[in-house]
């Protein structure tokens, strides 16, 4: 079973709020992560790549948000990076895509970002770090796609990048 | 194993590093000899046997660098060589490469260019020298398998030179055929058993 944030997942939630004061971003962190980990697949005999298949989502938000955050067209960061716009589009567009290895090792370079990272969330490599899986489907959900990133989507970018760069 | 297409941009990265290695001897006449790719490339190259692990175990143990057992657990790489039937790996770390001489030997040298061919290509050295506590995914591996299946034949079939000989000969199975031997350098009769380490 793979992780997916459905718009029936989300018209529920929205439901459920209905007449309640609203703040952009979470509403309520310990709601979200118990959200989170309901979400979360039950362990199975390919355990792996299901948890590979989760972070994939929050590779391509990850490339995407760095990408209109800098200023850079999927042309530009293509070129950037020495590869094909239509994968990167593939990267940011289907959350199933995994990317070739060179791809992600193209994009650490580029995004200056640990290779092991960014291998990880692209579902090339496996670890049992919980708390990176946590920071992962938390950046995943807080982050949506718009043609300019608002103050919460920065913050959330700058917070996850942070997190990827304090590789341990 | 299942043929796996490699995006256009991925191939012509592995033909380049191909051609480097190939211009950096020369563009030698074919066959190609691997002895003068790992030299040019200071790549180590050792044999040892899949079926003898008292003989694995000793390759192991005597993996040095500069005086210094490399290999903490030597069983971990017997046990990973068996578990995985290995035919051949690359130690990037040490820039060795090491053959399983129970291989038939019409392999050796496929197996050795594979090998090379992990090691010439940047993005495979960055992979297995990460990380040890993260494991590759399967797709992930059977990908850098392919591209270095890719690579290996480029380099031995000296990228387009095998096309343009058969080109040039006339359309026969028999002249064809007859390229074989002009290609293939002629694989060691007694392969230097289980040298030790430098």
């Amino acid at each position: 079973m793979n992780l997916k944030i459905t718009p029936e997942w989300l018209r529920k939630h929205a439901a459920a709020d209905e007449g309640a004061e609203f703040t952009t971003g979470l509403l309520n962190p310990e709601a979200f992560d118990a959200d989170v980990e309901a979400l979360r697949p039950v362990s199975s005999p390919d355990t792996q790549q299901h948890r590979t298949q989760e972070f994939t989502p929050a590779f391509g938000k990850l490339v995407q948000l760095w990408r209109i955050d800098k200023g850079y067209s999927l042309d530009a960061l293509a070129k950037a990076a020495d590869l094909d716009e239509e994968e990167l589009e593939s990267i940011e567009q289907d959350v199933q895509y995994v990317p070739e290895p060179r791809t992600v090792c193209q994009l650490a370079d580029v995004l200056k970002l640990p290779l092991t990272r960014l291998m990880q969330l692209a579902g090339l490599a496996s670890s049992s770090d919980s708390a990176f899986s946590q920071q992962a489907l938390r950046f995943a959900t807080r982050a949506q796609s718009l043609d300019r990133l608002n103050v919460e989507q920065k913050q959330a970018l700058h917070e996850f990048v942070r997190y990827l760069a304090e590789e341990k | 194993m299942k043929n796996i297409p490699l995006r256009e941009r991925t191939a012509q990265k592995i033909d380049d590093q191909v051609a480097k290695v190939l211009k950096g001897l020369g563009n030698p006449e074919p066959p190609l000899r691997l002895t003068d790719v790992r030299e040019l490339l200071l790549l180590d190259q050792q044999y040892y046997s899949s079926t003898d692990d008292g003989a694995l175990g000793e390759v192991a143990s005597r993996l040095r660098v500069a005086g210094k057992q490399v290999l903490a657990r030597p069983t971990l790489l017997v046990e990973a060589i068996k578990t995985m039937d290995l035919k051949a790996l690359y130690l990037p770390d040490q820039k060795r490469i090491l053959l399983d001489k129970e291989q038939p030997e019409a392999k050796w040298r496929w197996n050795e260019a594979h090998e090379i061919t992990h090691s010439i290509l940047p993005w495979h050295n960055s992979f297995m020298q990460g990380d040890t506590s993260l494991t590759l995914t399967p797709t992930c591996h059977d990908r850098i398998e392919a591209e270095a299946n890719f690579g290996a034949g480029r380099l031995l079939f000296l990228q387009d030179r095998f096309k343009e000989m058969a080109q040039d000969t006339e359309p026969t199975i028999k002249a064809v055929s007859g390229l074989k031997g002009v290609l293939q350098e002629h694989a060691h009769k007694h392969p230097v058993a289980l040298r030790g380490a430098k």
